[in-house]
């Protein structure tokens, strides 16, 4: 995590809910991330590109979970006990795995963070949007 | 009270908004026909009037004008001012389409595009001239009579043009009658309510508002209702869960029951012998009646009194044990009632997403007219089936498909009167459209009595935009079925009603959206027909539950012809060299494919054997079949829709999550054979799951066994546990592990015995064992290991050391 200072002026503060995956670590704005959950088992997807890990069911709904580590070049994480941030997003809900419990910070809401994902940007970017799917 | 949110009004306002126009569209058009005019009048004014309000108060000022104007013509109608004349009728089409087109647009997340409500200004100012005029009133001569009245005094036939009336005259010739109005009149049920004939006398407030208030009806977001499925769906997985335990739970009284029978046959036995059996070693004699002999005064010894407590206590363990069961039949009992209570909630929740399909079909009343009108033919256009209920999600979803075909009828199937004239059929052309409920599912059936569908034509049509080749042989059948191809168009050029090449296509891809399938008949001369068979619900489905490498699919029922052995079919490569896949389909061969031909799985193993089975279905009139490891079940299941996130995943339609939990995907059959796949540079999930693996653990200790068992399974490891090995042995009979964690000492077998015997086995000879024990010598260690155990640790073991153990023998990753 790296932060900056950015302008002067009446401080507010900004909580990040922290998570991570092999070697990085990742931050969503806490108000983005609806619960965490331990995952018992996820259900593979056959036709998903390889970030989408899988889906689980919470409470009625199909959440997938998308594994960062096919997105970020970081090292092949264990994922030996998983967690999985449930994100409110585009009124859907998707999950991001973590290797670790994620934990809150709070920032004076001037500082810029590294590593943040904008949740919006994410969701339009790695949406599926493809007919297509499957193999050759 | 909070401040509203602009876009959750503009919801509300939208699906109001859809209810006026739908009256509108429906009611104006009838204006010049109706008999009942006043009452039609009436309904029209208050229409546009609360359609006015509405689009007032999400500050739409647009549609707000246009409607404000609507309502001035509808007022001058009603107050007899006005004739009923054309071009009245279609200036407030006109505005109907613009006020159409806006809500349309915010759908759609536009704003209102300004100024559209000045095209009209001209107009309208001219029409209520017209109507200020005093000639205007003579010449109806209806001021002084009531709204029926001037119903009846005013004759349509003089009003409109017989060209104009063939739409709505042909309707009413029909044996099913002109739709009803889309709000229904809500008479109030309950004595407290207030009457509806008095809101005409609440200040300020419609009759419609009153009916909302003191009527049994709310609106609800659909998305409440999906939510409301959702925690449904979750009760059942939880239900299942207890029902699963409940199961658990039988068994382990049936074996305390079982075990308690032969406790108490056992105490039986010795308390007959024991009793009342004086020993010779009474120690102690009770004075008070030393003088009787044995046989006079029963004597306890401690024995006896030992067995007497030991009957006493089986009888209460006796009595227990009937209550429990007594208890557990009960609470079985209980289980039965909430799954069948949770089922009833569901159906009702299903029902309440319910509509009648006619006020779909009366969408349809109006284009057609108007298209007939612009490709200058007569058409009858018939309904039947309008109060069969369909989920509307289907509904929404079939307008499209529906228009698009009914648009065919008009532009390509019908021919001109002149022409019908010269084939001997009436001048004017039928259309029907017809709806009804088969089972589940929901028949849909357009009809035309036009010019059928010339297969040579499409043949040649296909040939001509490179869809196949021209010594193509081909079936009738499959010729016919070219239509359904992507780009495929026999209209030779492009206007507004066809020949965009977005097609039948685009129709059954639609329709298979929705689970359903599409089936054309034609008939050259005669006319053409098309059947729709959609689910009734898109939320509760009939589905087959198979399998294939391992994962669980679904597929709708009313997708499925039939589900048969795997029989290949011998077939030669073709001339590129390529060979079909082709399976036994009730002596005929079909084309079939396999998932793994699709995506990146693999079946069982056991691919291409006998007892694989192939699921048929009907695409547009030809049979195909899905090869799948093994067809499990059927069995009713809540459909959700794609998360959006996968949405791209078009070859799901659905997804379900069964009782126990598990995630189900339901597989579109069209998209499986008709779609271009293409490629993800995808990978395979290297591990599907975090769990599998197995461990027996095997102590003799329960603190051991648990918590070993704990630190095994947060890490996703499954545990199997034994007391000692000869319990572990038993365990092995049936279950697979991959990695055995021992004790030494142990009542019965100790771990000795037991590495000794697994290392003999031949199935167990590999598997990794850890010895885990307080013996912490060399001797006891190297005895272990000679004996085939791979690891020794001792108690209390570090954990560090465990975890080592553990991904060595790769139960966790490196």
């Amino acid at each position: 995590m790296k932060k900056e200072d950015m302008h002067d002026g009446v401080k507010g503060e900004k909580t990040y809910c922290v998570f991570g995956v092999g070697e990085r670590e990742f931050l969503l704005l806490a108000e983005d991330v609806r619960e965490v959950v331990d995952i018992a088992r996820i259900f593979p997807i056959p036709g998903a590109p390889d970030y989408v890990y899988g889906a689980l069911p919470l409470r009625g709904k199909i959440i997938p979970a998308v594994d960062l580590s096919k997105i970020y070049p970081i090292e092949k994480p264990s994922y030996a006990a998983p967690k999985l941030l449930i994100i409110d997003v585009e009124n859907e809900n998707i999950g991001f795995l973590s290797e670790t419990a994620p934990f809150f910070v709070t920032f004076d809401d001037d500082i810029v963070v590294d590593d943040l994902i904008d949740i919006k940007n994410f969701f339009e970017t790695y949406r599926i949007k493809t007919m297509g799917y499957g193999k050759n | 009270m909070g401040k509203t949110d602009r876009s959750e009004l503009l919801e509300y306002f939208l699906a109001e908004a859809e209810d006026y126009l739908n009256i509108l569209s429906r009611g104006i058009p009838e204006l010049s026909t109706a008999s009942d005019r006043g009452a039609l009048l009436e309904e029209l004014f208050r229409a546009a009037h609360t359609l006015k309000g509405a689009a007032a108060i999400v500050k739409l000022t647009v549609t707000s004008q246009l409607a404000h104007s609507m309502e001035d013509i509808l007022e001058t109608f009603k107050n007899s001012q006005l004739k009923v004349e054309r071009d009245v009728i279609d200036l407030l089409i006109s505005m109907l389409d613009a006020i159409a087109a806006i809500v349309r647009d915010i759908s759609a997340g536009k704003r209102e595009t300004e100024g559209v409500e000045k095209k009209f200004t001209q107009q309208v100012a001219e029409v209520l001239a017209r109507a200020a005029g005093p000639e205007t009133v003579d010449e109806f001569e209806l001021a002084e009579a009531e709204p029926a009245e001037k119903a009846l005094l005013a004759s349509p036939e003089s009003a409109v043009p017989v060209e104009e009336t063939a739409v709505q005259a042909a309707a009413a010739e029909q044996p099913v009658s002109v739709p009803a109005p889309s709000i229904p009149e809500i008479v109030p049920e309950r004595k407290e309510a207030r009457p509806v004939e008095k809101a005409e006398e609440l200040p300020g407030r419609r009759k419609d508002d009153v009916e909302y208030f003191f009527g049994n009806f709310v609106r609800i977001d659909l998305r409440k209702i999906e939510d409301m499925f959702n925690l449904i769906s979750e009760v059942t997985i939880m239900k299942n869960a207890m029902m699963k335990k409940t199961k658990g739970a039988g068994e382990i009284s049936e074996a305390v029951l079982f075990a308690g029978k032969k406790l108490l046959e056992e105490v039986n036995t010795f308390s007959e012998r024991h009793a009342y059996t004086i020993t010779e070693n009474v120690k102690y004699v009770d004075p008070l009646f030393s003088e009787f002999g044995d046989l006079e005064f029963d004597r306890y010894d401690e024995q006896n009194l030992f067995s007497r407590k030991l009957q006493e206590m089986t009888e209460d363990i006796t009595e227990a044990l009937k209550e429990l069961m007594q208890f557990y039949g009960d609470f079985q009992e209980d289980i039965k009632s909430l799954d069948k209570t949770v089922r009833f909630l569901r159906s009702d929740l299903s029902e309440s997403r319910m509509i009648d399909i006619g006020r779909l079909f009366q969408r349809f009343v109006r284009p057609i007219k108007d298209l007939a009108r612009e490709h200058d033919k007569r058409i009858d256009f018939q309904i039947a089936g309008q109060s069969t209920k369909i989920d509307r999600v289907i509904f929404e979803n079939l307008f499209d498909p529906l228009m698009h075909m009914i648009r065919n009828c008009v532009s390509h199937g019908i021919e001109r009167g002149d022409e019908r004239i010269k084939s001997g059929k009436r001048k004017d052309g039928l259309i029907s459209l017809s709806a009804r409920r088969e089972g589940i599912n929901i028949i849909i059936e357009i009809k035309d009595d036009g010019a059928g569908i010339d297969p040579n034509r499409v043949f040649e049509a296909a040939v001509k935009q490179g869809l196949i080749n021209s010594d193509s042989k081909l079936s009738r059948e499959e010729i016919l079925a070219l239509i359904f191809l992507p780009g495929f168009s026999t209209a030779g050029g492009t206007d507004m009603t066809s020949g965009r090449g977005v097609g039948m296509n685009a129709v059954r891809r639609q329709i298979s959206n929705i689970n359903g399938t599409l089936e054309m008949s034609t008939d050259v001369g005669k006319g053409t027909a098309f059947r729709i068979k959609v689910p009734s619900s898109l939320a509760v489905n009939n589905v087959i539950v198979f399998i294939y490498g391992e994962i669980e699919f679904v597929m709708p029922t009313s997708l499925i012809e039939e589900v048969v052995q795997y029989e290949p079919v011998e077939t030669q490569p073709d001339d590129s060299g390529r060979t079909a896949f082709l399976v036994n389909y009730r002596g005929t061969p079909i084309q079939a494919k396999r998932l793994s031909d699709i995506f990146y799985i693999s079946g069982n193993g056991q691919a291409d054997k006998r007892d694989n089975f192939v699921i048929v279905c009907s695409i547009s009139n030809r049979k195909v079949g899905l090869v799948v490891d093994n067809v499990l079940f059927q069995e009713e299941a809540i459909i959700k829709p794609v998360n959006k996130f996968l949405e791209g995943l078009t070859i799901y339609s659905g997804v379900t999550i069964s009782g126990e939990g598990k995630v189900r995907l339901v597989l579109n059959p069209l998209k499986v054979f008709e779609e271009e796949t293409r490629a993800f540079m995808i990978t395979p999930p290297e591990v599907d799951n975090f769990e599998g693996r197995r461990v027996l653990v095997v102590d003799d200790s329960l603190s051991v066994r648990k918590y070993l068992s704990s630190f095994l399974t947060v890490r996703n490891l499954k545990v199997l546990a034994a007391a000692n090995g000869g319990e572990a042995l038993k365990v092995l009979e049936e279950n697979e592990v991959d990695l055995i964690i021992t004790d030494l000492e142990m009542p019965i077998m100790h771990g000795y015995e037991l590495v000794s015997r697994l290392r003999a086995s031949r199935r167990w000879n590999s598997v990794p064992i850890i010895v885990l024990t307080s013996r912490s010598t060399e001797k006891h260690k190297e005895k272990a290991l000679e004996l085939g155990a791979d690891e020794y640790l001792v108690k209390p073991f570090d954990e560090n050391n465990l975890m080592n153990c553990l991904r060595k023998f790769s139960l966790l990753p490196a």
